[in-house]
């Protein structure tokens, strides 16, 4: 199950893709520790412990880790993980995870 | 067998062949089975010898064909009838699981998943031993 990228593809516009700088791995796992992140139409908090939930009508949890400098996640049943590159908007709060193939998710942080 | 003799704990000894990429991973672990739940801990290897800790959970419960397992959001997934030798499957769009479950004894079984999909191709050996 590919949670992120099967929900929210956004294309990225021109005009914002120059604020996007791309994220490292202790970034990444700073940044995604204990928050919640809000797309369109679902929602996601990034447990510490390694789990995360998914919300888009319904719980689905699965589990999410760092290896290197991209963010990896998987859902059960599927024994996969999926990784994505990631960035972040250095002019608003927001992150966007970049798959393998060109699908790109953006997450709002929830302050 | 019914839940009740599933209860305690279990090794887990997984390989997942990724036919994909044409790589092996492996999984040693344990699982705790007691009440309505599966947990499952235990370190992934992946092929290129990075490891991690995994886990996951499910929940099982009695019913009239043998186990029924279920997401923890309490969404089915599939039945096990563990008994000999037999199979469930579960569509899982756009994935198709298939597994075969053999249960040498009450204490030593193994589930082989097989899973298709437009971006999976893999198949997953997992040996449960009951720990004394």
């Amino acid at each position: 199950m590919l949670r992120i990228a099967a929900i929210i593809t956004f294309t990225a516009s021109m005009g914002h893709a120059e604020n996007w700088v791309p994220m490292v791995g202790a970034q990444i796992e700073a940044a995604l520790n204990d928050q919640t992140l809000d797309y369109k139409a679902a929602w996601q908090v990034f447990h510490a412990s390694g789990r995360t939930l998914y919300n888009a009508g319904h719980d689905s949890w699965g589990s999410w880790r760092v290896e290197g400098d991209k963010y990896c996640s998987e859902w059960p049943p599927n024994a996969g993980w999926d990784c994505y590159d990631m960035e972040r908007d250095i002019d608003a709060d927001r992150v966007r995870f970049l798959g393998a193939r060109g699908d790109i998710t953006i997450g709002w942080f929830r302050r | 067998m019914k839940l009740i003799d599933f209860e305690g704990n279990w090794s887990i000894e997984r390989r997942i062949e990724d036919h994909l990429s044409d790589t092996v991973s492996h999984f040693l672990g344990t699982a705790q089975i007691g009440g309505d739940g599966y947990k499952e801990i235990g370190k992934m290897v992946l092929a290129n010898g990075n490891e991690f800790e995994s886990s996951r959970s499910y929940l099982w419960s009695d019913c009239d064909e043998g186990i029924e397992i279920r997401f923890e959001d309490g969404r089915p997934f599939h039945i096990m009838v563990p008994s000999g030798q037999s199979s469930a499957h579960h569509w899982c769009d756009p994935d198709q699981y298939d597994v075969e479950y053999d249960f040498q004894s009450k204490q030593d079984w193994t589930a082989t998943w097989k899973v298709k999909g437009p971006r999976k191709d893999y198949v997953m050996i997992s040996r449960y031993r009951k720990q004394s």
